[in-house]
């Protein structure tokens, strides 16, 4: 062995982790096959160098790998037994000894390159034509693949192919190995030819014979510990023959047509682009270069803090909690003079009764050493958890909507709903203080109001002119006078009669035919704002201030309580086929009430910024208007249908602006037309254009 | 002849020719000229006075096509889709001048009617009376005809007719030559309305009186039978005792006048006040009423030709012309007895106009007081009133 090779062997343990898989395998199996006692043993006899001894122990161990793999494929397979050579079977080493195998030492230089040649061993069943390693050294045991140790306790290992019992030789002893070698070594350096093979000889404990390996098997075998192939006739890398290739042949290699889809567009890759398209378009992926990194810039660390995240990690909704009042130089141990409080203030925080007092009072203290424990610390903190604990944490969640417009709902325009009250047709001037009333007679030639100057007076109402008046405080009292409650024409057109209410808090009925009276409720929740009679049915509707209730006149009972929000109410009106109600209230608000759906309102309608005053349905007309403290009268199409099943169409179709606060609304009878008293007196007359 | 300079400055210019119905001093030849497209009615009136030649300009108006020329003569044409290649006709008419303001005559109380009567204006106030103005602005005659006010007046054969919100027409009879006497004597009373009466008027023969009122009737009254009736002298005691109720506080000087309780017709249809009634000189009558229509009615069979409707309240729009200008209601309309095409209007806003109806914009705009709610012609004369309490003239 060359110095190069035993250094590189003494090395080898520390290199075990480069080493590829197979040879770690290898180094494994001789690291566990391998007995300290055999190694003491060889080095005794040897005498040699450690490096020395380890690379012959490993070639060792190799070989007997090999040869106990050839060996073990035949194991069943009759065969020639090997040569055995002359060494001597160690009896109490046989036993450790799982792999069996004992090589004798040599010296360097026994590598089969540099060797001479050395005719295969005679082995007859060896058939040089065949390629097959197992017809190489078929074995002599016919046992099987069993374990060894049946035997041991045996005078045979097995049996032949005849069934004969194969008789242990018996291993040599170290002795007799000795002198194996030494006879070994003396026919080589004689010149003997055939001899100097006892390094290369194994002992298979299968078939109990001792075998010489060739020169070829050992070079075989130093190939397949390089990695390399174990036959040198393999080659790994045959020259490749590139039948197919991107040059175009001038003959084809068949002479098929070409195929129609060498011509149609793929159908496969139009999928693939469509996938593509479609990743594109829905921003799967992104075109162009992607966004230049960040570069790690300075950032305010803090920055948030002050601010509501509105995430958590998780993804959800988020509240933080109120933050608390940062202190301020007041708060501070040694305040400046400025915020310390002056000995009247201090007077003044200690009459104060006790809840009233400030939390906290400015105080200097000369050191940080002598401020005192905080007392109201643990008040402090209790009241902190409180407020955190009470803090609204509900965060309402708008329905995300793309199309703001479809909240919208879909209304006919108003200029498909004419003809309404659109411009200023008449003013009707007289009154002196604000108009409380409207009515206009069935004709529509006639127009009576009332008003807070006491007086009740009757326009003309196609020319603005005042055809009466008639002073209620004169014939009443002052105080009666000014507080005209109501006024209203008797339906029959023949009669020409004015009804005017004064005083308040009763309600009463008056029967024309009789001349009677009757008080029809013993006592009156409330105070009445407005009574109607239902158009056909034998109804009466009472509005309080608080409440609707309609009674039933033939059976003298309640038929219906109606339940409005909060609000103060200021005026019904009840539509033409009594159906239908409006309530003008104190809170802005105009509810429609559906009498036969329900009797909360079918609608309410927030238009108004003040309070509402007076409320009114056109008899023919589909028309509602209201008005409001805040100076406007709007004018809504109200469509009532027959049928059922459709609820009202309701639609704004006007604002008129009166300017003073408008305290009375009321329509023509016949034309579409509204009248409307201001506080300053002064009634409107709105016609369409 | 004009300048050519002038006309070469002007650019387009078009070929037209001047006619006129005028008498022979005043008509042009009727050879084609080329003027300037953008002339106005001035510039066309300068151009027939320089051909003209006469002592004094006399200002012409224009009608092409049977409209009158307002604007420049391209946008005339222009709008109406008229080539400018071929010969226009035009016609020229003396220009209606401004009317001169008239005397003014006050009265009592608002005016609710005014007639053109023989003698001059007669109107009907909201005080009850009935006025006889001058032309000079004086009142000749004054007669209280109702307690109540009075809203429609009708001058005709039988006498003068007076309603209002009595809703009674009251028949006085006219002195000679058509003057209202101080105490005229009232032929009949017209009883048939249930509410107050809004319009009166009589037949162009006189034959026939129609009253509209609130009550959403039309009436048509016979003068025959209301003749026969006042020649009969027999009143109803129903009738006369209301009406001692109604002039309660006396001037019942005269013996109360026979009552004629049953119209010759009562025209149906209407469903809203019938607030204007007329005439046409072929015997129909048209009423307007509140109920946004318009009426034609055959008065000798009583049948309704035909229903316009207007407005915008219900229905489509049937009227083919519109004359815009107005800012308030229109309150009052009377054509002009001698010339066809004029009509004047008195309105709520305080002014009357005078319509060419041949143009749709006024020719002229009269001032007026108050809201106006009646207008009559009196020959040449217009008198407007209304809320003003006076009656205003103008003379054309």
């Amino acid at each position: 062995m060359s110095p190069k090779r035993a250094s590189t062997g003494a090395r080898k343990p520390a290199k075990n982790e480069e080493r590829p898989p197979s040879e770690v395998d290898v180094s494994e199996l001789v690291l566990s096959s391998g007995s300290d006692t055999e190694e003491e043993d060889v080095e005794a006899f040897s005498g040699d160098s450690d490096s020395e001894a380890d690379v012959e122990h490993e070639i060792d161990h190799a070989v007997k790998d090999y040869v106990g793999a050839l060996t073990r494929n035949v194991g069943n397979g009759a065969g020639q037994p090997p040569t055995v050579d002359a060494s001597e079977e160690d009896e109490g080493r046989e036993e450790a000894d799982e792999a069996g195998f004992v090589t004798s030492e040599s010296e360097t230089g026994t590598d089969g390159e540099m060797g001479e040649e050395e005719p295969a061993s005679p082995r007859p069943q060896d058939d040089p034509a065949s390629d097959s390693s197992e017809d190489e050294r078929p074995g002599r045991n016919t046992v099987g693949n069993v374990p060894l140790e049946w035997y041991d306790a045996e005078e045979h290992i097995g049996y032949d192919k005849d069934g004969m019992k194969l008789v242990k030789k018996g291993r040599k002893d170290k002795l007799d190995t000795l002198l194996a070698r030494n006879d070994s070594t003396k026919a080589r350096l004689a010149g003997e030819l055939g001899s100097g093979h006892f390094l290369r000889t194994v002992y298979d404990d299968y078939n109990d014979e001792e075998i010489v390996l060739s020169k070829a098997e050992m070079r075989m075998i130093n190939r397949i510990r390089t990695g390399q192939f174990p036959h040198l006739e393999v080659n790994p890398f045959p020259e490749e023959n590139d039948w197919f290739t991107r040059d175009t042949e001038v003959m084809p290699l068949t002479g098929a047509p070409e195929p129609k889809r060498r011509f149609v567009p793929s159908k496969w890759e139009e999928k693939k682009v469509v996938k593509l398209v479609r990743a594109i378009r829905r921003g799967w992926l992104k075109l162009g270069a992607p966004p230049a990194e960040e570069a790690d810039k300075p950032y305010l660390m803090w920055q948030d803090d002050g601010q509501a995240s509105s995430r958590t990690g998780t993804g959800l909704a988020y509240i933080p909690a109120p933050k608390p009042r940062l202190p301020g130089h007041a708060e501070s141990y040694n305040p400046p003079k400025e915020y310390l409080p002056t000995e009247e203030e201090l007077a003044a925080v200690a009459m104060q009764p006790e809840e009233e007092r400030p939390a906290f009072v400015p105080t200097a203290f000369p050191s940080l050493r002598a401020v005192p424990a905080y007392a109201a610390f643990i008040k402090e903190r209790f009241e902190r958890c409180l407020d955190l604990y009470l803090c609204p944490r509900g965060r309402r969640k708008r329905a995300p909507v793309k199309d703001p417009s479809v909240l919208v709902p879909h209304l006919p325009k108003p200029r498909d709903l004419q003809p309404f009250p659109s411009a200023e047709g008449l003013r009707f001037l007289g009154h002196a203080a604000a108009v409380t009333g409207l009515a206009p007679d069935a004709s529509g030639a006639w127009l009576a109001s009332s008003s807070r100057d006491g007086s009740v007076r009757l326009w003309e109402a196609r020319t603005g002119r005042c055809a009466a008046r008639w002073d209620l405080g004169e014939l009443q009292g002052a105080e009666l006078g000014r507080g005209v409650a109501g006024l209203a024409w008797c339906p029959d057109p023949a009669l020409r009669l004015l009804g005017v209410a004064c005083g308040e808090g009763a309600v009463l009925v008056h029967q024309l035919s009789k001349g009677a009276t009757q008080a029809p409720f013993r006592k009156t929740r409330g105070r009445p704002v407005h009574v109607l009679f239902h158009p056909t049915k034998p109804l009466f509707f009472l509005a309080t201030q608080q409440q609707i209730r309609i009674y039933n006149l033939a059976k003298q009972a309640m038929v219906k309580k109606l339940f409005t929000g909060a609000g103060v109410i200021t005026s019904i009106a009840l539509h033409s086929t009594g159906d239908h109600l409006i309530v003008g209230s104190e809170d802005n608000r105009l509810a429609w009430y559906d009498l036969d759906l329900s009797t909360r309102p079918y609608r309410a309608l927030r238009f108004h910024s003040k309070a509402l005053r007076g409320v009114a349905f056109h008899r023919s007309y589909p028309l509602f208007a209201s008005a409001s403290d805040d100076g406007l009268v709007q004018v809504f199409h109200g469509m009532v249908y027959a049928d059922l099943m459709t609820n009202p169409l309701i639609v704004p179709v006007k604002i008129l602006h009166g300017g003073v606060p408008q305290l009375a609304v009321a329509f023509h009878p016949t034309q579409p037309w509204v009248f409307a008293g201001g506080q300053d007196g002064v009634i409107t007359l709105y016609v369409n254009v | 002849m004009v300048d050519a300079s002038e006309v070469a400055d002007e650019g387009a210019q078009l070929t037209c020719k001047f006619v006129t119905k005028l008498p022979k001093e005043l008509r042009v030849p009727e050879a084609a000229l080329t003027v300037p497209a953008n002339l106005t009615r001035y510039g066309l009136s300068q151009i027939i006075n320089h051909l003209l030649d006469l002592e004094m300009a006399k200002p012409f108006d224009f009608l092409i096509n049977h409209e009158l020329l307002r604007g420049t003569l391209q946008e005339h044409l222009s709008a109406r889709g008229a080539s400018a290649e071929v010969v226009t006709e035009i016609e020229y008419i003396p220009l209606q001048l401004p009317p001169s303001p008239g005397p003014r005559t006050p009265h009592d109380d608002w005016i609710g009617s005014l007639v053109g009567g023989a003698q001059g204006l007669i109107s009907a106030s909201y005080d009850g009376a009935v006025r006889c103005v001058r032309s000079d602005g004086g009142v000749a005659s004054v007669f209280v005809a109702s307690a109540r006010p009075l809203k429609a007046l009708a001058v005709g054969g039988l006498g003068l007719a007076a309603a209002g919100d009595e809703g009674c027409v009251g028949v006085w009879e006219l002195g000679p030559g058509g003057a209202v006497p101080a105490a005229p004597r009232q032929l009949v009373s017209l009883r048939g309305h249930t509410d107050a009466v809004a319009a009166l008027a009589f037949s162009p023969d006189s034959a026939l009186l129609a009253s509209g009122g609130w009550d959403r009737g039309l009436h048509l009254w016979r003068s025959a039978d209301a003749a026969e009736a006042a020649a009969s002298g027999a009143p109803a005691p129903a009738a006369a005792k209301k009406r001692r109720v109604g002039k309660a506080e006396g001037a019942e000087a005269a013996a109360p006048a026979p009552v004629l309780d049953a119209s010759a017709a009562e025209l149906a249809g209407h469903t809203g006040a019938v607030s204007s009634l007329s005439w046409t000189r072929e015997g129909r009558l048209a009423s307007g009423s509140w109920d946004h229509s318009v009426r034609i009615w055959d008065a000798e069979t009583g049948a309704g030709v035909d229903t316009l409707t207007t407005g915008k309240a219900r229905g489509e729009d049937v009227a083919p012309q519109r004359l815009r200008g107005h800012a308030g209601w229109v309150s009052a309309l009377c054509w002009h007895g001698g010339r066809e095409h004029l009509l004047a209007s008195a309105s709520h806003d305080g002014t009357a106009r005078l319509w060419d109806v041949r143009a749709s914009i006024p020719l002229h705009t009269l001032a007026g007081e108050g809201k106006l709610l009646a207008a009559a012609w009196a020959g040449q004369v217009l008198g407007v009133g209304g809320e003003g309490r006076e009656v205003v003239t103008h003379t054309l």
